[in-house]
């Protein structure tokens, strides 16, 4: 929860929450915000520049873009979650279960993920769609899929550190019951490094999503989404080469802000890269503290195991200089 | 690994190692005078007024606790400062260049060939995943443009020539695969491959256990009488510097305390901090020694107390230690200088110098 | 990074007199190649199986496809024999494998044309472009890297880290569409989509690729001089760079000869790791530059739910990630050979401990 607190102070963080909020509001609501209808179509008016009643200029069909734009975000938005979603529950479960369902479990996981990392996302979410049909939901199952490595990872990363780290052993030691350590652990250290990564594939499903929609696939044309857009107004660069600067902004602004918001909670908390690393700070530490009375211990230990190899001249001279280290 | 791991190569028998050359005439490899030197950016000040000169051949050790300004004294002489420490008064002159006024290309144009250095941690200082002898090599070609072969074959001579076994063996390990002793040999192989006039030697046996220790003492002082090499060494270990050194620099919070020949030094220091650190190190003294700590602990970088900075902590401090704002180095005889105000009228205890030279 | 990179003890620790090319370098360890082949074998297999499960999930068949829904059972029942889709699913997988190892990928079931032959027309297109852009991506990432890494926290370091976070949002077909616009509508300086193969005119080939090869490349670059710049900074306050230059080594030498090998590993691996959206994540860009690669021909074979070819497009392509991979990892084993030996030594270690 530190983690969350300490990024919640950094002004980037909330910048990028504002943004990600007002992306949420859009979604929810983009269909009763839109001031006109999005597939209402004005022959009369087709690619005109912004202002009069089209704030944002109309399309190659004569459509409000700022409606479009508006009520599109709802289905991007929610296929990228729908991916995300998935490769949760693919990633999680065999992540916990890869540390303790045997060996045989965990090595076919592992190859399986090195697998799927070989997919590219686009290519698979195509294939997805050519093979079982065209729908957003095949799309992003399939894309699920391909990103629940990321999760798997994370959460075996995180299950291995809490086998292994040396300060739940000290805690249990020291009367914390077990139950307190597993959610101490899980509060500060799987959950910034969750977060991490759901920024990150959210990010990467919602440019797949803008990718495909881009490409046709996954839903029906009339329906307005941002790569759905950004594929029409590519058809019009010569009138209107300023169109797709608006989805495309929207697409930037939203992966952008995910993009900082990961970085932000990695940068507060110890997410990811913090399970090792206390063990040689610590000796060196002790070390300096005890200082100078170490001395007399190693001096008394070199006199006692050197005598019986070499003749007593040189243990006077090396018992001199164990002995004349000033500095701790 | 074929080679042992650790190079053990029969007992140390040294001979009288700390005999000075006779000659006291030679010109001076290394002057270093009025030497200022501030850390974080310039706001304090750890080294001040620091000079001293190593002549050709002479080998002067500069021995002090950690902070006292004595790495900080051959890193500015090195050109390899910390970020944020800079020169701020002063020069060091290394055979007539002014090393103070050096660009990088000046620096490169003397490294290696009339400047060489050898580190604690030596592994550290080696390309870890480049074989010991290119690195040793790549210099010999690039410096002194030796062919592929002349350079391998020189590498390996030089690997020889202090002392590790098999060098053509060793020519081809990696640095991981070298133990503590035989890397600093291979460092000390770097160092010198160049023939440079002065050797900078930095902690360079501190991290190594007291037999290694010794060998690679060993090694110095043998080169240093092979090839006329100055040597300028750094240590924390008085036992270290008298062993090697002609002459010895005692340091103390950035400043030079105590300067003279290592012998009399010893015998009979002229500054209460070096008798101090005498007592502590107690050398050589099989007997007397005691779990002695000087009391107290040195100013803060940067704080600079009025008159003598060892006066709080010192057993012999007077009112006149800290009556004026700085103190002077003064002479103490011939060869010698003190920054003691009470120099003449205290009669210091030093080690017996039989025990010393050991 | 898909191939086992911990390696057991490597054979001999005399080796060459003096390590020249990489290529022999990577040679000397015979072991460690052969389980990262291992490796890549097993990732194969599972690659394969999830192609042909995708397929097998499918309820398309080519009786239906080809003759419509209202065709006659009897008919459908007789394509569907002669594409062999009543047979058992496991005869069916080591079959359809068995044949595409031997370079029969199986036939379109709309056109019947050999899968293999248009995977061989299309493979190409992909292979050249995406070898250019790396190629871009290098140069740039490289040199911004360094570049940020010698200034670090200077003028030029802000400037790449700027540049590197905005390609980093920036979709590669928001660059591509922004470079169409400016240098193909604008300027006019180069065409904006079609393709002429290298083998046919080199110098036309560029006109065509060099649009969307830089368009790929940025965010390649962008990865490339980011994890350059972190582990430059990081191997350039090593002792080791010191004591380069207390032997007297240039700078330059001591950057490009020592710092910038033993940085560059993890820079490398970012090269790796984009090659799956080089080859097979460049649906888009190949789409709007019109390039008639491998991804459009999935996009097509989608659209017609032709599943051979569909899965034929996916095998290739995970085919060529693969292989990159290994070539990566070759070339880091290369770079570092003593990582090798280090790693056995301290498993040894740790075994005798």
């Amino acid at each position: 929860m530190r983690t969350f607190r300490l990024t919640w102070r950094l002004p980037i963080a909330r910048a990028a929450l504002t943004v990600l909020a007002a992306v949420a509001v859009l979604a929810l609501f983009g269909h009763q915000l839109a001031p006109q209808d999005p597939l209402a179509q004005d022959s009369a008016h087709i690619l005109r520049g912004p202002g009069g009643a089209h704030l944002l200029g109309t399309d190659y069909l004569g459509r409000d873009v700022l409606s479009r734009l508006l009520a599109g975000t709802g289905l991007t938005v929610a296929g990228a979650l729908e991916a995300v979603g998935a490769a949760m529950a693919l990633g999680i479960v065999p992540g916990l279960a890869s540390l303790w369902l045997g060996r045989f479990f965990e090595w076919s996981a592992l190859r399986a993920v090195d697998a799927l990392m070989t997919m590219p996302f686009t290519l698979f979410a195509i294939a997805a769609v050519g093979v079982l049909g065209n729908g957003l939901h095949q799309a992003m199952l399939a894309l699920g899929v391909l990103l629940s490595p990321l999760f798997f990872r994370v959460t075996r990363a995180a299950a291995l550190g809490l086998r292994q780290a040396p300060y739940v052993e000290a805690a249990e030691l020291m009367g914390a019951s077990r139950s307190r350590v597993l959610r101490t652990h899980i509060w500060s250290k799987v959950l910034p490094t969750v977060a991490v990564t759901t920024a990150q594939a959210l990010a990467t499903s919602l440019l797949t999503v803008a990718s495909l929609t881009f490409l046709g696939l996954g839903v029906q044309p009339p329906a307005p989404t941002w790569g759905g857009m950004l594929a029409t107004d590519l058809g019009y660069l010569g009138q209107q080469p300023w169109a797709p600067v608006l989805p495309g902004a929207l697409i930037m602004l939203t992966v952008g802000a995910l993009h900082l918001l990961a970085d932000a909670v990695r940068d507060s908390g110890g997410a990811s890269a913090g399970f090792a690393g206390a063990p040689e700070g610590g000796t060196a530490a002790a070390a300096a503290a005890t200082g100078t009375t170490v001395r007399p211990a190693a001096a008394a230990d070199a006199g006692a195991a050197d005598p019986a190899t070499a003749e007593p001249t040189a243990v006077q001279d090396r018992e001199g200089r164990t002995n004349a280290r000033i500095s701790a | 690994m074929p080679a042992s791991p650790r190079d053990t190569d029969g007992a140390p028998g040294r001979g009288d190692l700390t005999a000075a050359p006779p000659s006291a005439a030679r010109e001076d490899v290394l002057a270093v005078d009025g030497l200022h030197i501030t850390v974080s950016g310039g706001r304090t000040e750890a080294v001040r007024d620091v000079s001293f000169t190593v002549r050709a051949g002479e080998s002067v050790g500069l021995v002090g606790e950690s902070g006292s300004g004595k790495t900080l004294t051959c890193r500015s002489v090195l050109g390899v400062l910390p970020p944020g420490c800079s020169v701020s008064a002063g020069a060091a002159t290394l055979a007539g260049t002014d090393l103070t006024a050096l660009d990088r290309r000046g620096w490169e144009r003397l490294r290696g060939v009339r400047l060489g250095a050898v580190f604690q941690d030596p592994a550290s200082y080696l390309n870890p995943s480049l074989t010991v002898g290119r690195q040793l090599a790549e210099p010999l070609r690039v410096r002194k443009g030796l062919s592929r072969a002349d350079a391998h074959r020189r590498a390996v001579e030089l690997l020889g020539a202090v002392g590790l076994h098999e060098p053509a063996e060793v020519y081809h390990r990696y640095p991981f695969e070298l133990s503590g002793g035989m890397l600093q040999r291979v460092l000390i192989a770097t160092a010198i491959a160049g023939d440079p006039d002065l050797l900078v030697a930095d902690e360079a046996t501190t991290a190594l256990d007291t037999v290694v220790q010794a060998e690679v003492l060993d090694v110095l002082a043998r080169l240093r009488a092979e090839r006329g090499l100055a040597l300028l060494l750094v240590s924390h270990d008085l036992a270290v510097v008298a062993e090697v050194c002609d002459r010895v620099l005692v340091f103390y919070a950035g400043e030079i305390v105590e300067d003279g020949p290592t012998e009399q030094v010893l015998a009979a220091p002229a500054h209460p901090y070096t008798e101090a650190l005498l007592r502590v190190a107690s050398i050589g003294d099989w007997q007397r020694r005691e779990l002695a700590v000087i009391p107290g602990r040195p100013p803060e970088a940067g704080a600079a107390p009025p008159g003598c900075r060892f006066a709080p902590r010192c057993a012999h401090a007077a009112a006149a230690c800290t009556a004026t704002p700085t103190l002077a180095l003064t002479d103490a005889g011939p060869g010698r200088r003190t920054r003691c105000v009470r120099a003449a009228e205290l009669d210091l205890t030093g080690a017996a110098p039989q025990e010393v030279t050991a | 990074m898909t191939t086992a990179t911990e390696a057991p003890p490597a054979a001999a620790a005399g080796g060459a007199p003096r390590p020249r090319a990489l290529l022999a370098r990577a040679g000397r360890a015979p072991v460690p190649l052969a389980r990262g082949l291992l490796g890549t074998a097993t990732v194969f297999v599972i690659s394969s199986l999830l192609t042909f499960g995708l397929g097998a999930l499918s309820d398309a068949n080519p009786g239906a496809a080809v003759l419509g829904d209202a065709a006659n059972p009897a008919e459908i029942a007789r394509i569907n024999h002669q594409f062999g889709l009543d047979r058992p699913l496991p005869v069916q997988y080591v079959t359809w494998l068995w044949h595409g190892l031997h370079g029969d990928l199986g036939r379109s079931w709309f056109t019947t044309v050999p899968v293999a032959h248009s995977i061989g027309q299309a493979l190409p297109v992909d292979l050249s472009v995406a070898g250019l852009a790396l190629l871009i991506a290098v140069l740039l990432g490289g040199a911004g890297g360094i570049a940020a890494a010698l200034s670090n926290g200077g003028r030029a370091d802000r400037a790449v880290t700027a540049v590197c976070a905005v390609l980093g949002t920036l979709p590669a077909f928001v660059i591509a569409i922004a470079l169409i616009t400016v240098v193909s509508v604008k300027l006019g300086a180069l065409p904006s989509g079609g393709y002429v193969p290298l083998s046919q005119n080199p110098g036309q080939w560029l006109r065509f690729a060099l649009l969307p090869a830089f368009a790929l490349s940025l965010d390649v670059a962008a990865g490339i001089a980011r994890q350059l710049r972190t582990s430059l900074v990081g191997a350039l306050r090593e002792n080791y760079v010191t004591g380069a230059a207390m032997r007297g080594l240039s700078a330059r030498r001591v950057l490009f000869g020592h710092v910038l090998r033993n940085a560059a590993g993890p820079a490398l691996t970012v090269l790796g790791m984009s090659v799956p959206m080089l080859i097979g994540g460049a649906v888009v860009t190949e789409r709007i530059f019109n390039l008639p690669g491998i991804a459009q021909l999935a996009l097509q074979a989608a659209q017609e739910h032709d599943v051979p070819v569909i899965q034929s497009t996916l095998l290739v392509t995970v085919t060529v990630v693969l292989a990159a991979n290994l070539a990566v990892n070759a070339a880091l084993a290369a770079l570092n050979p003593a990582a090798r030996r280090r790693r056995s030594a301290s498993r040894d270690g740790r075994a005798a401990a």
